[in-house]
């Protein structure tokens, strides 16, 4: 009993660590860090997400390859010729093998493969399905397995022979245990995969341009996940004042648009005008939110009046369409090709499917929201340099890049062989249709020589990407494999890229860089910083829809005002009048991994009234302590239960 | 060019090279014999670490010797960051190339392309090309099917580097049937006048137990069972395939691993049948044929017949 009453207060009081506890305490939790993720997790997950998310989602979203006999030099004419379609379904992917002279297939180690000069891939095989329909019969017939090319495997990934191993059977095999894997071997030769970095994609940054035609420039890459298609950038910017003498001045600042494969510069309402939204009435609630605004509405005048002229959809459409990389002949095609554009490449992270005229054109108004809030300084311009605008590629995304464009090389030629087959013979063997060395040679390619692109596409592509890796030092190594590049030109650019940025803190390491040239330019990642993997948007979602967001389709303008608009991965989702409460669940749901994986970031701007969740790669994020109500949410109980983790 | 220079008073002592001042000295007197020598090093340093993209020292990739003859002629090449004219240059060249080059060129992808499927190593896929340049070359071949010719190269190439692939397996990558593989392989060989080995089936045992997953163990067994079958004339008729065959089933059968015929018969490209008759012919010598220190899982007396 005098017992019980000593352990409660002694439970009560000192759960909390205190000041001479925390040396201990933060110990244990950055060794745990260490023993469970190690010094390179960043490449080996990336890896791990491209073998088991990308290569398959790749190969199945490509289209059915189709294909029909055309025999024109016969006599008869057939009038339902076979009809052949391919569809590529389950990948599969074996541990690194390598065949000997005679063909035997042995299991590669990878000390084998640097001494032989040999290449540390795996094999990739894929289910195809042939359907063959002849004179209204359909037969159906899968191909198991079929051999399409070998995929370098990255060491100590969960695809390697060494993951899972102890250090006696790493010693036995000739490796060190203390070497940290994630690097390939190419030839005999490792070669790691310098992080790349880049502008984050579908985000709306607004930027103010010195002395040059525009005063602002609002600019949104926006880029469609998991397709081949490349980032197509759209800006809204504001004209400087004063630009063209008299007339112009007097009519203020007038915004315009500049839109994918359209060669000049087009006004902004002509844009919404194009989309469906004719009245000003209309286009006004799609911009400015709050109609008692007069400073906003001021702003927005010049470029109501200069649009004055078209009031109508089609004219919009024949307008743009004008002014478009091909300036078809008749105005038919000129409204076609100009609504191909609207609906295809401009934004198409919002949408590229045929109905997503009010999601676009919110988000346009969007963009000239922010613009006009620049220009009248409410709001501040965004850093080119801020570490949350940029977005790191790793080794995931950039063999996912090479491997989309190979496998539609692969696609292309077993469509052009079978064709052949098929004229002649009426049918083809499939497997022998498949060009291995597609695959096989595209990817050792690119990683042997760094040249990241089609060997063909040569002026395109980045060159370094894949690098030696530099064995001088067990520092060396580690930091080689730590290291992120920014591929811009050695000429000085606006922005200040090469100095230290507040932002990386924490993220980026502020004393490791090279001198010389590179300076600023490379960059290596702190201790505990992490590189987000990429993950499904559509639970977060659906998780939203549950909990009472608003969809802008149903939204009235007026209520956006004073509500907080929710972006996911970029895209304006709807909004929501119950900011506090909402993150709040969502940070719950995050701190217990249920529907939120924990590398989902999700931002909440108080002021600017706005939600972002981000679920993208490439993000650079690090563990962080919570802290609630002044006091840290870590508590004794915490340390204690790690340190029996340890000792295990 | 004159006898090679030696110190008159000592013909016999190695003249030491001073690179310095470009001397031939003698070691016993240090008589200077030859003088001005040529330095045939590189005329520039190029450092290794720098990372400048292109190497004073380097001029091009070696030639290839099977195309385009080696006359020295010169090739527009377009490398890494080439830009619109030089494709079209490299293009043009490329149209204009003559028959042979092409037909070579086509030759060699096919080849490469067959091989990898098989995942066969360079060098016979280069012994496949040399073959049939000298094929192309002697004309023998003018009208058959470029894909027959290459398999057939290819088939020979295998054989000659001592690990013969079948004719059913190279028929199986390539996409002509095995009777034009196999006349083109009848011309190109009395052509060629070389002598191929015959073919035993332990050329294929490694191959047919690694894809069956077969131990080492089963391997070797089987490997004795069918040198021993050759040798005590059992299997008279039979082609070293099937023999191959057989004599792994029996291997199998034997032990822990067991395969049925029909499995052997897939990976071998024999049927069913053929690797059963093989089998039974084997089977009355069963207890010859293993070798002494095999362990058995199965006794012999429980062997399956047929």
């Amino acid at each position: 009993m005098y017992d019980e009453d000593v352990m409660e207060d002694a439970s009560e009081n000192s759960d909390e660590i205190t000041s001479e506890q925390w040396q201990e305490a933060c110990w244990v939790v950055i060794s745990a860090y260490f023993d469970e993720k190690g010094l390179v997790r960043q490449q080996l997950d990336s890896f791990d997400e491209f073998v088991q998310m990308n290569v398959q989602r790749i190969v199945e979203d490509s289209p059915p390859v189709e294909l029909q006999s055309e025999n024109q030099h016969l006599g008869a004419d057939m009038e339902n010729p076979a009809k052949f379609s391919l569809k590529f379904n389950q990948i599969y992917l074996s541990k690194p093998t390598h065949w000997e002279k005679d063909g035997a297939p042995m299991p590669m180690m990878p000390n084998e493969a640097r001494l032989r000069n040999l290449t540390y891939a795996s094999p990739l095989y894929v289910d195809i399905t042939k359907v063959v329909t002849r004179d209204e019969s359909i037969n159906e017939k899968i191909y198991e397995k079929v051999f399409v090319g070998k995929v370098p495997v990255m060491l100590r990934s969960s695809y390697c022979m060494l993951s899972n191993m102890t250090d006696r059977d790493l010693t036995e095999l000739n490796e060190c245990p203390l070497d940290p894997g994630g690097y390939f071997v190419i030839n005999g030769s490792e070669k790691v995969l310098i992080a790349q970095e880049k502008m984050a994609t579908n985000t709306v940054y607004v930027f103010s341009m010195k002395d040059g035609k525009y005063a602002f420039k609002t600019e949104c890459r926006s880029c469609l996940e998991n397709s081949s298609r490349p980032t197509s950038t759209m800006w809204v910017n504001m004209l400087t004042r004063g630009g063209g003498g008299g007339k112009k001045t007097a009519m203020g600042q007038r915004i315009i648009g500049i839109l994918p494969y359209i060669k000049q510069e087009i006004p902004i309402m002509i844009v919404f005008r194009a989309l469906g939204f004719v009245s000003d009435r209309d286009i006004l609630g799609h911009i400015i939110y709050d109609f008692d605004d007069p400073e906003m509405m001021e702003m927005v005048k010049p470029s109501l009046d200069e649009a004055f002229v078209i009031q109508e959809q089609n004219v919009a459409l024949n307008f743009i369409g004008a002014r478009g990389a091909k300036p078809g002949v008749t105005r038919e095609q000129r409204i076609k090709y100009a609504r191909e554009i609207l609906q295809k490449e401009l934004l198409p992270h919002v949408g590229v499917s045929e109905h997503c005229e009010t999601k676009k054109a919110f988000f346009i108004g969007y963009m000239v929201h922010r613009l006009l809030l620049a220009a009248l300084g409410r709001r501040e311009l965004d850093d080119r340099d801020h570490i949350g605008n940029k977005r790191l590629d790793l080794a995931g995304p950039l063999l996912a890049f090479l491997f989309r464009a190979l496998f539609r090389n692969l696609l292309k030629e077993m469509r052009m062989t079978a064709q052949k087959y098929i004229n002649k013979n009426d049918d083809f063997a499939l497997d022998v249709c498949v060009k291995t060395s597609t695959i096989t040679r595209g990817l050792a390619y690119s990683l042997a020589t760094g040249n990241w692109g089609d060997q063909k596409k040569a002026h395109q592509s980045r060159a370094g990407v894949s690098q030696v890796l530099n064995r001088l030092t067990y520092t060396a190594t580690l930091s080689h494999l730590r290291r992120a590049n920014s591929p811009i030109g050695r000429e000085g650019k606006l922005a200040k890229p090469r100095q230290l940025h507040n932002t990386q803190w924490g993220m980026v390491c502020p004393a490791e860089t090279p001198e010389g040239q590179a300076v600023g330019l490379v960059k290596n990642l702190a201790l505990m910083a992490y590189i987000s993997v990429g993950s499904l948007p559509e639970p977060i979602l659906e998780f939203l829809e549950e909990w009472s967001m608003e969809n802008l389709e149903e939204v009235s303008p007026s209520a956006i005002a004073d509500a907080t608009k929710i972006f996911v991965n970029g895209a304006w989702v709807g909004i929501h009048r119950e900011p506090d409460q909402l993150m709040t669940t969502l940070k719950k749901l995050r701190r217990q991994m249920d529907i939120i994986v924990s590398e989902v970031s999700m931002v909440r701007d108080i002021r600017d009234r706005e939600i972002r969740i981000y679920t993208d790669a490439g993000r650079v994020c690090r563990p962080l302590l919570i802290v609630e109500d002044q006091k840290l949410a870590l508590k004794k109980k915490h340390i204690d239960l790690l340190k029996v983790t340890n000792k295990k | 060019m004159s006898a090679p220079v030696q110190c008159p008073i000592h013909p016999e002592m190695h003249l030491i090279e001073d690179h310095r001042a470009g001397d031939l000295v003698c070691p016993a007197c240090g008589l200077v014999v030859g003088d001005r020598l040529v330095d045939v090093g590189t005329e520039w340093r190029s450092f290794s670490n720098e990372r400048s993209g292109n190497d004073p020292s380097r001029v091009g990739g070696p030639e290839n010797p099977l195309l385009g003859g080696g006359d020295l002629s010169t090739t527009i090449a377009v490398g890494f960051g080439g830009s619109d004219s030089d494709n079209s240059l490299a293009n043009a060249q490329r149209k204009s190339m003559n028959n042979s080059d092409r037909q070579m060129t086509a030759a060699m992808c096919l080849i490469r392309e067959m091989s990898e499927r098989i995942h066969l190593p360079k060098n016979i896929q280069d012994n496949a090309s040399r073959i049939f340049k000298e094929v192309l070359d002697s004309r023998t071949l003018r009208g058959k099917n470029n894909e027959a010719q290459a398999a057939a190269c290819l088939y020979i190439a295998c054989r000659k580097d001592g690990v013969p692939r079948t004719f059913k397996e190279i028929c199986a990558v390539s996409r002509v049937s095995k009777k034009e593989i196999g006349r083109c392989f009848k011309l190109i060989i009395r052509n060629m006048e070389t002598n191929l080995e015959q073919i035993t089936s332990a050329d294929f045992m490694s191959r047919f137990c690694g894809n069956l997953y077969l131990p080492n163990s089963i391997q070797a067994a089987a490997t004795r069972i069918a040198k021993r079958a050759v040798e005590m004339d059992l299997v008279a008729g039979r082609t070293p395939i099937s023999i191959a065959a057989a004599a792994i089933y029996m291997a199998s059968q034997a032990s822990g691993e067991k395969r049925t015929a029909k499995e052997i018969g897939d990976v071998a490209g024999a049927a069913e049948i053929t690797v059963r008759q093989a089998y039974k012919l084997l089977y009355p010598k069963a207890a010859e044929l293993f070798p002494e220190d095999f362990r058995f899982i199965t006794p012999i007396d429980a062997l399956p017949s047929s």
